[in-house]
């Protein structure tokens, strides 16, 4: 099945097939192309033609509604015969030399290929014309751009001097083949061919594309000498932006790439670390990122809500957008304008909204067991002899510190205790010294915790269970302390107070390094050096009682000044002062022998 | 040197004569022109006329005009102008001469010397 076209052809009406209407449209084009320049010569010659074409299609016609199709119009072709039939050789009739009127010297003309070009077709165009292999070309090219370092400027001078093939004729001349009819004919037809092969649909296109070819070819063959060149070097510049135009367009096009490449791979390895560690969340320690909760991650969960709903929120408020990243990457990549419909992205947003709904609701209920801190306080008294020492220990329970390092703050582990009951275990305790007025030792223990309401936030911290004992004079302080299973994280913390009064001597044990946090001392010391060493307090604070002296700095005191190359060396002896620009330099020193100057 | 192209070339330079001969004896439509032609075997296909038409009619030696057909549109009937009558007595001259010199010079035998 073809499409039929009607014609007006020579003054009669005929049906024809489209095909075999571009192939008259194009006989008839290539006749005129053929035929001389003299306008209005050519348009009475057609005219001629086209009603003898008229009558012998008309002849082939015997009912009206029949249609003209290919073989008809090669048949007429015949007849009328081929465009070279209709040249008029002047030469043959002007010029009695004119026997080899045919064969016009075929010489090679130097363009730029544009069919087959890496930046601007210079190569391909050297290569037909040297009649080599183009990628010989390319290589010296390389070697002149890498070896030599001229190349590039070469190149674009002949880039932009070069016209580029862009008509049939000038690809014939480029490829040294004679410029006639024939040749034209056969390389549209190749170019044609080749076309129409990839998309049938597109054959009228491609006729015009033909069209165009043939009008280009007659076009250029018209122009002659420098206004032709001048226009071809123009376009041969042109060109030459226009391609230093494309290529930081596909600078930009891999940078965008190599982003979407980036967004795409960094989305799904967030989307997948998100599954796994909500899936794994609570069942074990996720790569270490919760040491402080020791992966107990329900602790945290105070809500009353189960765990792995609160992973779906999660799961839905970080996934989404990481999703939409995900297709975001993929739109630069592909630049598919829709990936995904309306309706698709509607029902995410809403998905979206109402876990956000949900994780807004959490958290209020969340934040409302933290909103209100109590505590309970518990005094008790120590009883030692007056010239007593007291001896300060922390103590851990093996079991249940069991693989926790000495160091290490842990908030809430969850143990078993030596009745098999579940517990949280924590070390989170501060341990003070401090002075008092009454004549007894006494110890301050103040547990805190978070809840609801003030009442319900003491009562979460009376549940904490903790313990030290007196044995002699040995103070034996628990350094952990222990929490109810269904008393979940509250904020849970413990601080306990030595109060000694003065005249008091107590010993710190190593143990107590990592929980002591404060206790005046006479010389302002370090916590961390406190341990293992006997103080007495004093009404100025904690006196040490066996710590090496500190130096004493006035014995030896020289201070030293260095500021923008003026050196100053103090001490009580002498003074000297340096000053350096550049490399100039004085020295000035004043001491018990004067003051010399260099 | 082909055959092919000298064959052409020999007969188109005698078709333009062959025309106006044709029109000498009345005046011709294309067609009729055309169908001489190629009873003689002059002419192999129909395109090369009409450019020769169109120059023969531009040299001032053809005239043509237009004639209402029973079938079709009307059809361009040529003849020949007063320079072409006398262009023609002249190229008959000229053939006869030609005819004859080619005639010696084709049917003499070489002669040894």
């Amino acid at each position: 099945m073809n499409k039929t076209i009607n014609i007006n052809l020579g003054g009669i009406f005929f049906h024809i097939d489209e095909e075999a209407f571009q192939k008259l449209k194009r006989y008839l084009d290539a006749i005129r192309r053929s035929l001389s320049d003299d306008p209005q010569g050519r348009d009475e010659i057609i005219k001629d033609i086209e009603s003898r074409i008229s009558e012998l299609l008309s002849e082939r016609v015997n009912d009206p509604r029949q249609v003209i199709s290919q073989t008809d119009i090669d048949e007429v072709i015949a007849i009328m015969g081929q465009p070279e039939d209709y040249m008029v050789d002047e030469e043959l009739f002007t010029d009695d030399s004119g026997a080899n009127y045919r064969s016009k010297p075929s010489r090679k003309k130097l363009f730029r290929d544009g069919d087959d070009k890496f930046l601007g077709g210079v190569a391909s165009g050297m290569a037909h014309y040297f009649d080599v292999d183009v990628i010989w070309i390319r290589i010296a090219w390389l070697v002149a751009t890498f070896g030599l370092g001229f190349g590039p400027v070469v190149y674009i001078i002949l880039w932009i001097l070069l016209p580029e093939a862009k008509t049939t004729a000038d690809k014939l001349q480029m490829e040294g083949e004679p410029v006639n009819i024939s040749n034209i004919e056969k390389k549209i037809r190749a170019e044609f061919e080749g076309a129409s092969d990839k998309v049938k649909d597109a054959v009228g296109t491609v006729s015009d594309a033909v069209k165009e070819g043939y009008e280009n070819v007659s076009d250029s063959l018209k122009k002659k000498g420098i206004k032709r060149s001048q226009s071809r070097a123009k376009s041969g510049l042109q060109d030459f932006i226009e391609t230093i135009g494309k290529i930081i367009t596909a600078f930009f096009m891999v940078i965008g790439k190599f982003i979407g490449v980036i967004v795409v791979l960094v989305s799904i390895a967030a989307l997948i670390a998100l599954v796994i560690f909500l899936f794994t969340a609570g069942t074990m320690d996720f790569m270490g990122a919760d040491s402080f909760f020791d992966g107990n991650i329900q602790v945290l969960n105070v809500t009353g809500f189960p765990i792995w709903l609160i992973s779906l929120i999660i799961l839905i408020l970080v996934g989404i957008p990481l999703f939409m990243f995900f297709i975001l990457g993929l739109f630069i990549l592909s630049n598919k304008p829709k990936i995904l419909s309306r309706t698709t992205k509607f029902v995410f947003l809403s998905i979206w909204i109402i876990a956000l709904l949900g994780a807004i609701y959490l958290g209020v209920k969340q934040g409302v067991e933290f909103t209100n801190e109590g505590s309970s306080i518990e005094k008790i008294d120590i009883t030692v002899q007056a010239n007593d020492t007291i001896n300060i220990k922390m103590i851990d329970d093996e079991i249940l510190s069991y693989n926790r390092e000495f160091n290490h703050h842990t908030f809430f582990r969850k143990v078993l205790d030596a009745n098999d009951n579940t517990k949280f275990y924590s070390n989170n305790i501060d341990f003070y010294i401090n002075r008092t007025d009454s004549t007894n030792s006494y110890i301050k223990v103040v547990k805190k915790a978070s809840g609801r309401t003030r009442l319900i936030a003491r009562e979460n911290a009376e549940q904490i269970a903790y313990d030290f004992e007196q044995s002699g004079t040995n103070l034996l302080l628990d350094c952990y302390f222990l929490m109810d299973n269904d008393n979940a994280f509250r904020n849970q913390d413990l601080n306990i107070t030595l109060y000694v009064p003065e005249n008091q001597i107590v010993y710190l044990d190593e143990t107590t390094r990592f929980y002591l946090r404060h206790a005046n001392t006479t010389k302002h010391m370090y916590t961390g050096d406190m341990p293992e060493h006997y103080f007495k307090m004093t009404d100025k604070g904690l006196a040490c009682l066996d710590c090496p002296p500190p130096k004493d700095e006035s014995t030896n005191e020289n201070e030293e000044i260095q500021k923008d190359g003026v050196n100053i060396n103090m001490n009580k002896d002498s003074l000297k002062i340096e000053i350096k620009d550049n490399d100039e330099k004085v020295e000035i020193k004043l001491d018990e022998n004067g003051v010399v100057i260099k | 040197m082909k055959i092919e192209n000298t064959k052409a070339q020999m007969r188109k330079g005698v078709l333009e004569f062959c025309i106006l001969s044709i029109l000498q004896h009345g005046d011709a439509y294309t067609n009729e022109i055309l169908s001489s032609l190629k009873d003689a075997k002059l002419l192999v296909v129909e395109g090369t006329i009409y450019p020769l038409l169109t120059r023969l009619k531009n040299a001032g030696l053809l005239n043509y005009r237009w004639e209402e057909s029973t079938s079709g549109p009307p059809r361009k009937y040529y003849g020949l102008t007063e320079t072409g009558i006398l262009f023609l007595k002249e190229l008959n001259t000229t053939w006869a001469d030609l005819t004859k010199a080619v005639d010696i010079v084709t049917s003499k035998k070489p002669t040894k010397k």
